[in-house]
């Protein structure tokens, strides 16, 4: 390299991120070329000052803390909910209409009756959403007596209510 | 892919070093260097990352930036640095290394943003590719620009006003 590497390649060079090529290049007009040399040590010193009061700037003790990951629990509606609470949700649903073999309704009637009573959260602060209700009313057909299924999940029980009620005139 | 416990374990102690050099404040830090790792845990499940460790320390970098914003100025006050007990140092020392350490903080403070992170990440020993990565800044670019934050921020240290 006979004229001068430019100051870039200079640094880059001290910082170690010339290619091979260019890197020996450089070492070879540095050999030479005492400007250059001069101009390299006066990186190197800034570098070297930089480095001490960084080193300073260090904290000397570290606090180490675990790592905790966070639970991962399904959703509905935004809200977290345990597993076994969703599972629950499910065949309780299975259990009332399989086993006392009511008919809820068809196809978009039966959405539409379950969309009505989604569990509402008791308030949105996250600390007090640890219980879900829902109810769900049952109408046999012929049958004057209709069911009423209350049932309140939480993340560590189910309670459930059950009642009987008048069914005259109420239509699945 | 590593386990998140392994990513987590070996670049807890350099993060935190990074995040406290910027803020200086060991409340601050925690909650900044665990969100990071939150980030970088939801990110995995989405999808994987080529550098996680550039990945945490941009995440870290814009937290730390953030957190700077909202307390409106850039700290000048070095924190505290008292002895140890592997190597205890004469009192005398560590009040002329808390102010050199206050000295510095200030010098870093008058330069800009993009100096300021450049000067950090070359701390870490980050390569120009990484230090692009998370900066975003063209590789071909950071060598010059980091020389001029080094010659910015040696002139400061220099001449302290």
């Amino acid at each position: 390299m006979k004229t001068c590497p430019e100051s870039r390649q200079l640094f880059d060079y001290l910082m170690d991120e010339l290619p091979l090529a260019e890197r020996e290049v450089v070492e070879r007009h540095l050999g030479a070329c005492a400007t250059c040399r001069a101009a390299l040590e006066a990186m190197a010193e800034r570098r070297t000052l930089l480095n001490e009061r960084f080193e300073e700037l260090t904290p000397q003790d570290i606090p180490y803390r675990l790592w905790e990951a966070p639970s991962k629990t399904p959703t509905i509606g935004g809200r977290r909910w345990p597993l076994i609470a969703s599972a629950a949700c499910v065949v309780l649903a299975l259990f009332v209409t399989q086993k006392m073999g009511l008919r809820c309704g068809t196809g978009e009637a039966r959405a539409a009756r379950f969309a009505q009573y989604q569990p509402e959260p008791v308030s949105d602060a996250l600390e007090d959403w640890n219980e879900k209700r829902m109810t769900v009313t049952l109408i046999q057909e012929g049958s004057p007596q209709a069911t009423v299924i209350h049932t309140a999940l939480s993340p560590d029980k189910i309670t459930q209510e059950t009642i009987s009620i008048d069914a005259r005139g109420m239509r699945p | 892919m590593d386990s998140f416990d392994a990513v987590y374990r070996r670049h807890y102690h350099e993060l935190y070093r990074y995040v406290y050099r910027y803020l200086g404040q060991a409340e601050c830090c925690e909650d900044v260097v665990q969100e990071a790792f939150m980030r970088l845990y939801r990110q995995r499940e989405k999808s994987s990352l080529d550098n996680e460790r550039a990945w945490l320390y941009r995440v870290a970098t814009n937290l730390s930036l953030s957190q700077v914003g909202r307390q409106k100025r850039w700290q000048g006050i070095a924190p505290k640095l008292g002895q140890t007990s592997e190597s205890p140092m004469p009192p005398d020392e560590v009040l002329a290394r808390n102010q050199r350490a206050e000295t510095t903080r200030r010098a870093l403070g008058k330069l800009g943003k993009r100096d300021r992170v450049l000067l950090m990440l070359y701390q870490e020993e980050m390569s120009y590719r990484e230090m692009a990565e998370v900066t975003g800044i063209h590789v071909n670019s950071v060598g010059k620009l980091l020389s001029r934050a080094m010659a910015r921020c040696a002139r400061i240290l220099e001449n302290p006003i």
